[in-house]
């Protein structure tokens, strides 16, 4: 149902920590184009006429839906969008790779995750596909004529783990509903440091198209709607690793889990016996330790694992009706967010919670890290312990040093404890993810510019229609999907498709009662699954 | 399924007047007849009165009372189970994940089942013995195991494109 946070990552801009971004904003300001281009004076002011962009000799298209990011969660909307009668010549998509899992499948493949390894998702959880019927397991039974498959998702999550799909199976299925949906058509390459207002109503979005980055070609789009699909901007590299960097200058030793980091694996190939030290015990820290041991295996490598656990679980925990399981260091949960998050109960709570705060209390329970319980990953831990490979370390790294011999040292502080401090050759940080909603030019504009506000855990505040709050003008709204909404009002896991996917319908339902789009009832639906089955335009 | 409580029984209600229905009205011919005079209700009497007032025993169509005994077992179903329900989502509040597995739903059929055996006595919709010797128990046991496995893989499957609401909403249809 849900997904791991490696697995579910809204197409954004990657880059080095830190958001270069964030300067863009200023260096257009400062930059008053020759030849057509966005004056110092039209970036600083919040609104724009038709005259000044006239003035300024921009091409201006007028397309009256355009979402911005390009990745998972634009590709969500426009298919509900698109299911529910918009033609593609009514939406604009902009984001930095054609296909609307690039940057997905980057930060995926850099958390281990290759096109033949599995996700944190269910069966149903169809990106193709905003009905999840049939899903990636029944799909797989059928392909390889397997019974076990079928029988697995009878049978899951009480006999056996939860079917898991490739992450091969979500690349063929957004490609076959992208060409479907005529994804391509839609599609502009660039980025977009800015969206004003509209004087009149409506909003001017201005592209950056990839192929020229001197802002000298800048394009305007003019829309009456706009959505977000912004997700994560880059890897959050914790704050003793940025001064580790910093004070040596090395980040090869030294790295983020979503930040691409094959060496590693290459080097620990070619030297055998090196030590590992991996931090945090997020999903992602497994999948590390999957490819750690797989290598170990295949190339002898004799990798020694050090695992730093801040808060090491002994067994399950909390009253009977609220208790999470738990056993060798980790909370067990099978997707991001507790079952129920997605459209379950749980989402009837939080929607009945009055205020934003125990909200945000609730999710930080349900959406604590955890990993899924999956027998691979025990048996491949016990044996490491058995055999003397894996070591469990408890407590939080508080300073790493480059030693004179090549190695890192690593100082692990724990509570009432004195300090202890470990010697290993490379440090994988797998803390999990932090999304800073200013990392993105856009959204720090809009923030800035356009009158967006932030809920209680800090990200965009949206209404029930996933419309971004106090940003509205005249008849043109402004919606968002994706981690940079996390904390919105049904509290949906916005790390996973589902999610992805609810959000899209319920904006659609809005825009429905706007008159953009057609209401996505029993008939539409059925029809709508029909057209997809076929392979027809929808 | 991760289902919230108006969502439990507003599937199961629908469920029962769609699949369940439709399924009945289809397989109901075919079901093994049990002799006369084990189906209870009210009516069912298979005399007519001749023109002259005497009672002649007509040939026995076992169909109309195969249907009867069929739909009110499918009613009561249907009506048990808004109680199995409660249960149900008493037991999910012991899952962390608050969740409700596919599986579960399918086996339910035996403790549900059961159940109602002794509902359908107790109500007159079949007379006779109890016991799984009685002669009404293949007509029972097929029909409501054919379907309930029915209805499970409508919920599985088409359930979703029906009603997107159903999906994302907790099994809610209104």
């Amino acid at each position: 149902m849900g997904l791991n946070v490696a697995t579910t990552v809204e197409s954004g801009l990657v880059a080095d920590a830190g958001g270069p971004h964030a300067h863009r904003h200023r260096a257009l300001e400062d930059q008053a184009l020759e030849g057509g281009g966005i004056s110092a004076e039209m970036a600083g002011a919040c609104v724009w006429s038709d005259e000044m962009v006239a003035a300024s000799g921009i091409s201006v298209r007028n397309v009256p839906f355009v979402t911005v990011g390009g990745g998972v969660a634009s590709y969500a909307m426009v298919d509900a969008l698109r299911i529910s009668g918009v033609p593609a010549s009514m939406i604009a998509v902009v984001g930095p790779f054609p296909s609307g899992y690039g940057t997905l499948k980057l930060l995926l493949e850099a958390s281990q995750i290759d096109r033949d390894q599995r996700l944190r998702s269910g069966s149903s959880d169809r990106m193709g596909s905003i009905w999840g019927w049939p899903g990636y397991g029944l799909k797989e039974a059928f392909a390889r004529r397997s019974p076990a498959t079928l029988a697995r998702l009878v049978a899951e999550p009480v006999l056996c783990d939860y079917f898991t799909p490739k992450a091969s199976a979500l690349y063929e299925d957004m490609d076959a509903e992208a060409r479907r949906i005529s994804w391509q058509s839609m599609f502009t390459c660039g980025r977009v440091p800015l969206v004003r207002r509209r004087d009149g109503g409506g909003y001017f979005i201005v592209i950056v198209p990839a192929e020229d980055e001197s802002l000298a070609n800048v394009q305007v789009i003019q829309a009456r709607y706009v959505h977000l699909g912004i997700g994560f901007v880059a890897a959050h590299v914790l704050d003793d690793m940025m001064e580790y960097r910093s004070s040596t200058g090395d980040s090869r030793r030294v790295v983020n889990v979503y930040e691409p980091h094959e060496h590693i694996y290459e080097e620990l190939a070619r030297n055998p016996g090196k030590t590992v030290l991996v931090r945090g015990s997020a999903s992602s820290s497994l999948q590390v330790i999957e490819r750690l041991v797989r290598d170990r295996d295949a190339h002898d490598t004799g990798v020694e694992i050090y695992h730093l656990f801040r808060n090491y679980v002994e067994g399950p925990k909390g009253p009977p009706m609220f208790r999470t399981p738990g056993k060798d260091g980790f909370s067990y949960q099978a997707f991001t967010f507790t079952k129920a998050c997605y459209g379950g109960q749980l989402q009837r709570k939080f929607r009945s919670l009055g205020s934003d705060d125990e909200r945000a209390e609730l999710l930080a329970a349900v959406g604590s890290t955890a990993v899924p319980k999956r027998k691979l990953w025990r048996k491949q831990s016990a044996r490491g312990k058995r055999e003397g490979w894996y070591k469990v370390v408890v407590g939080s790294a508080s300073g790493l040093e480059l030693q004179d011999n090549g190695r890192v040292r690593a100082t692990v502080s724990q509570e009432g404890k004195p300090a202890t401090s470990l010697e290993v050759d490379y440090v994988i940080d797998a803390t999990g993810v932090e999304v800073n909603l200013r990392d993105h030019e856009v959204i720090a504009d809009l923030l800035d510019c356009c009158g967006a506000e932030t809920n209680a855990v800090g990200q965009l505040a949206v209404n029930d229609a996933f419309e971004v709050s106090g940003t509205r003008n005249g008849n043109g709204k402004i919606f968002a999907s994706g981690v940079s909404t996390l904390g919105n009002p049904y509290v949906i896991p916005m790390y996973s498709f589902w999610g992805l996917q609810y959000a899209a319908l319920l904006t659609c339902k809005d825009l429905s009662r706007d008159g953009f789009c057609q209401p996505l009832g029993i008939r539409r639906s059925v029809r709508g699954w029909w057209h997809r089955i076929r392979n027809s335009a929808p | 399924m991760t289902f919230s409580l108006r969502g439990r029984i507003q599937t199961r209600l629908f469920l029962a007047a769609t699949v369940g229905v439709i399924w009945t009205a289809i397989i109901t011919p075919f079901l093994p007849s049990p002799p006369m005079g084990s189906i209870g209700g009210v009516g069912m009497v298979p005399m007519q009165m001749s023109k002259f007032m005497v009672p002649i025993a007509v040939p026995y169509n076992p169909i109309p009372f195969d249907y009867r005994m069929t739909f009110e077992t499918l009613g009561l179903m249907a009506l048990v189970g808004i109680a199995w329900e409660l249960l149900y989502h008493l037991l999910q509040q012991f899952r962390w994940d608050k969740d409700w597995p596919p599986l579960f739903t399918l086996v339910a059929l035996v403790p549900e089942g059961i159940v109602l055996w002794y509902v359908i006595h107790l109500t007159h919709v079949e007379n006779g013995t109890w016991a799984l010797t009685s002669s009404g128990f293949p007509m029972f046991a097929i029909h409501l195991a054919t379907t309930w496995v029915l209805m499970w893989l409508f919920m599985v499957g088409p359930m979703k494109v029906v009603s997107l609401k159903w999906r994302f909403e907790g099994g809610e249809l209104v």
